[in-house]
Order: structure tokens, then C-alpha cells, then sequence
């Protein structure tokens, strides 16, 4: 995949903007992968249902008023929306059990407010600046959790630290986050 | 318990979402300390927002596609790729029909923050033109509304979903009022996910004053009578503990009337649109419609677009009809 943030060339819009079957097949082909691998991050394995939900994802991506305009921006676009995705297949699967808002870590009445998908991939394009603040052991730990998908017993065994020394970490950092996020906002 | 052993407890349960033992501890010891719930709000938004953000931020600078391509998982599926051919074969049938194709594709560099901002760009410009054209609606509206205008009509009404307002607990979930009720006694209607009785205490306030307060071992209470255009806040408790919080304002007839009688969907999008929004009014206005308007094409688009947009499950079950 293209990595650059470089847009789209024209040719390549106008391809998309035609529904043009090939162009398509392209962005299909290179998106597939992301949006199974979040689908698979977020459904508990064994995520049987992880290829349904980056279909999912992608008919979404396909339909979207606007779409991004480079392959990271897309990569994101569709990174979040699989997560949705499959944070919906979970919520069905939950439904009527008494931890059902364990599902949502954000909590249903937030889920409600969940800002637009292009607002969370605006926030992440905006991130990296905010990432660079924290120290190596804080993105590192984040980028571990949050981004490989594993949890504190196994960061833990990586680092060679407790994992409730791990959690202490991450809840840590993510008040920094949320208060630069919230500046951000503001 | 000590604030760091509930901190670490905190993070243990969000980490674990299907560990239903971890949370129903968590679950407990909210009840105990209240005065946690805050901090466990805090960490829950930061852990849902940052569940998010980060792997999108991560997309931007390494996509998954780049390594492994041969690996399992990473080749889309025939069978896959022949059905989102369809989508776009269905996209493409839907452009052709639209008398301005070139919208829905709005290609444009930075689109994520010229979404966001066009949003609010979109609310002072333009919108007195398009408040009686529901085509200028489709070109320039929200880009939610956009979509529900555009899309296949089976597409909008199967993708329309409703987020639930349930309690921070997850043991009551709120069915109405959502949002809007109309001024007078105003009925008061929860469920409860564990199907116990327990004695709710319901109190409602008008900034810090409280108004009203009773308690029931029943799932539904009447309020006395409410004024119309004002702002009230709900409280459920259960033990004397606030499990659930939530809004609503009180529209009154009058308003309703005054839109209906315009026969007029562009007035409704007006209406739900404006800054501050007035989706109270919208709602009973689409509701007031004629049956053949509300049960029309754009009818049903724009029903479900505002059930969504105002958390109406009955308005969506209308549409869908």
C-alpha cells in the first residue's frame, strides 16, 4: 500500500466517483486487511464473525457521503468503522445480560454522543503530535495495549513489570491523553 | 477499598469486557462509592475514545496491508469482493437517478475536518434557501441527513439504528421520554435488564432546583403537569444511588401544529437542524403529518433520519412499516 499521506490522483477519483468496478476491486483489496484485523481486535477470539464484519465495514466505507481523500486516511476511516462494526455484532450478542455495558467501555449513554467517524479520524491524523509528548514507556505501553491488542498480564510478561504496576501506566496516560484531547476540542 | 485498588479494579474491568464477575464487582463497589462514578466515567470515556483513536492513528502510519499479504486474512475472499461489488453496483444505480450525481462524491483533501466543519458552516449559510427544497437539503443539509436523502430507501431504513440510553450501570435502560415529551403530565417509562423489582426513586429538576420526587417498585410513573419549552432533568435511583441521568424538554402543541399545517418536510428538517435544535418539534410535526406525507418516500427518509437523530424507536418502527 501506498503509505504516503500524498491525495488521491485525479484519474483515481474520477474512477471512484464513476463507480468504476476496477477502481473499487483496488480500494476493496487494500482496505480488506485493516478492517479485519480491527474487527478481529475487537470481537473476543476466536472472532468468527470478523469477516462479515469488515464486509460490513466496507459496504459503510463504500456508502460514505465523504470519503477520504489518501490510503492512510482511508486505512483509518476504516479501522474505526469496523470497530463499530463489530462493538454492534457485540452489543446484539449481549443484549439483556447484566454487564452488557461492558461492551461499550464508553458507556451507553456517551455511545449516544459517539462523534462521526471522520471527527475520530481527524482527532488520530491530529495525534501523532500528541503522542510524541508522552515518553517512550507511555506510547509504548499504549501502542502494546491499545494497538496490538493485548492486555496487561501480557504487556506485563513483555516489559518484565507487575501488570497492576501496567494499569497504573495506562489509566496515567490516559488521563493526559483526555485532558490534551480535550484541549484539542476547546 | 482503597482509590488505587478501585483504579486498578476500573481498568481490570475495560480490559475484560465479557468478564461478567469483574463487573458486577465493579458494578458493587459504584454503589458502595458513589462519589467514584465520576472518576470511573473519566477513565471509561479516555479508554473508549483512546480504543478508538489510536488504532486509526496507528492505520495512518503503518496499514496493516503492507506486511503479509499472503497471510490469512489478508486476501479479500472472492465470494466477499463479488457482494461489495454489488454495494457499489447499487451506488452507482442510485447516482445515476439523483439529478446531481456529483454530490455524494465529494472528493476533497483534509475531508475528515472539513466534515466536521462544514457541519457548522452549514448552519449559517444557506439554510433559508434550502428550508423549502429538500433537494437543496440533499446538497448542502448535514452529511447524515445527505445520506438518508440519497441512499437507497431499503439501505437508510435497514442501516437507521438507535442508540439505547441505558443507566451507567446497565441495569435500567430509559424508553422515554427521549429527548422531547409534550408539555402536560409527561409519562415516565424504564426497563430493568435483571427484571427484578426494586424500588426506584425518580426525581426531576429544573437546573439545581428539584421539582418532584417519588418512588416506585413499578417501571413507569406520570409526572405532574409540565410547562412547555423548558429544559428538565431525570434522575432514576435505586438505592440512593443515581443510576440514570437524562434530559428532555418539554414542546407544546401550538409549535407542532404551526409546522404541520405547512405540509411542509423542509420546515420539519428546519426545525431539527436550527442551533440550538428544536427536535421536540420536529418529531411531533412528523408524527402530525398526513399519513400519505409521512408514509411518502421522503416521508420515510426523513423519518428515519430524525428517529435516529432524536432516539424515536417508535418513529423508526413507523418508517419501516
Amino acid at each position: 500500500m501506498d503509505n504516503s499521506n500524498a491525495p488521491f490522483p485525479e484519474v483515481f477519483v474520477a474512477r471512484l466517483r464513476a463507480h468504476e468496478a476496477s477502481a473499487w476491486d483496488e480500494a476493496f483489496g487494500r482496505l480488506w486487511p485493516i478492517a479485519v484485523f480491527s474487527a478481529r481486535r475487537t470481537l473476543p477470539a476466536p472472532a468468527t464473525d470478523a469477516d462479515d464484519v469488515a464486509s460490513a465495514a466496507l459496504a459503510d466505507f463504500a456508502r460514505l457521503a465523504v470519503l477520504p481523500g489518501s490510503w492512510p486516511e482511508c486505512a483509518a476511516m476504516v479501522t474505526v468503522i469496523a470497530r463499530r462494526r463489530a462493538l454492534s455484532v457485540l452489543r446484539q450478542r449481549f443484549t439483556g445480560k447484566r454487564h452488557a455495558l461492558a461492551i461499550e467501555p464508553l458507556g451507553e449513554h456517551l455511545a449516544s454522543t459517539l462523534p462521526e467517524p471522520a471527527e475520530v479520524v481527524a482527532t488520530a491524523l491530529d495525534s501523532a503530535l500528541v503522542l510524541a509528548e508522552l515518553s517512550e514507556l507511555e506510547r509504548e505501553l499504549l501502542e502494546a495495549h491499545f494497538v496490538e491488542g493485548l492486555n496487561s498480564q501480557e504487556i506485563g510478561a513483555r516489559l518484565g513489570l507487575n501488570p497492576a504496576t501496567v494499569r497504573s501506566h495506562l489509566s496515567r496516560t490516559l488521563q493526559t491523553l483526555r485532558r490534551r484531547w480535550t484541549m484539542r476540542d476547546t | 477499598m482503597t482509590p488505587e485498588a478501585f483504579q486498578d479494579l476500573a481498568f481490570r474491568a475495560l480490559e475484560n469486557p465479557s468478564d461478567a464477575v469483574l463487573w458486577a464487582e465493579l458494578d458493587a463497589v459504584l454503589h458502595q462509592h458513589p462519589d467514584w462514578r465520576e472518576q470511573w466515567m473519566q477513565l471509561a470515556a479516555a479508554y473508549g475514545r483512546a480504543a478508538e483513536i489510536l488504532p486509526a492513528e496507528a492505520a495512518t502510519q503503518s496499514p496493516r496491508s503492507t506486511t503479509g499479504a499472503e497471510s490469512e486474512g489478508n486476501v479479500i475472499p472472492v465470494e466477499r469482493l463479488e457482494a461489495l461489488r454489488k454495494v457499489i453496483s447499487v451506488e452507482k444505480e442510485s447516482a445515476g437517478k439523483s439529478t446531481s450525481a456529483g454530490f455524494r462524491w465529494a472528493w476533497i483533501g483534509g475531508m475528515a475536518a472539513a466534515l466536521v466543519i462544514g457541519w457548522w458552516a452549514w448552519g449559517t449559510s444557506g439554510r433559508a434557501k434550502a428550508e423549502t427544497d429538500l433537494m437543496a437539503w440533499r446538497e448542502s443539509g448535514p452529511a447524515s441527513l445527505q445520506l438518508a436523502l440519497a441512499a437507497p430507501l431499503e439501505v437508510v431504513l435497514r442501516d437507521a439504528s438507535i442508540p439505547v440510553q441505558r443507566s451507567t450501570a446497565g441495569l435500567l435502560t430509559l424508553r422515554s421520554p427521549l429527548v422531547a415529551a409534550e408539555a402536560g403530565p409527561v409519562p415516565i417509562e424504564w426497563s430493568r435488564a435483571s427484571g427484578e423489582a426494586e424500588q426506584v426513586t425518580v426525581i426531576l429538576r429544573q437546573g439545581d432546583q428539584e421539582l418532584w420526587r417519588t418512588m416506585t417498585g413499578d417501571v413507569r410513573v406520570t409526572t405532574p403537569s409540565l410547562r412547555q419549552d423548558a429544559v428538565y432533568a431525570l434522575e432514576l435511583r435505586v438505592e440512593d444511588v443515581a443510576l440514570l441521568r437524562d434530559e428532555f424538554v418539554t414542546v407544546g402543541k401550538a409549535h407542532s401544529t404551526d409546522l404541520h399545517r405547512s405540509n411542509d418536510l423542509g420546515r420539519i428538517l428546519a426545525a431539527a437542524t436550527a442551533s440550538p435544535a428544536r427536535l421536540g418539534e420536529a418529531v411531533l410535526a412528523w408524527w402530525a403529518l398526513p399519513p400519505e406525507v409521512r408514509q411518502s418516500e421522503n416521508g420515510r427518509r426523513i423519518g428515519a433520519w430524525l428517529a435516529v437523530l432524536a432516539r424515536q424507536p417508535d418513529m423508526l418502527a413507523a418508517v419501516r412499516k
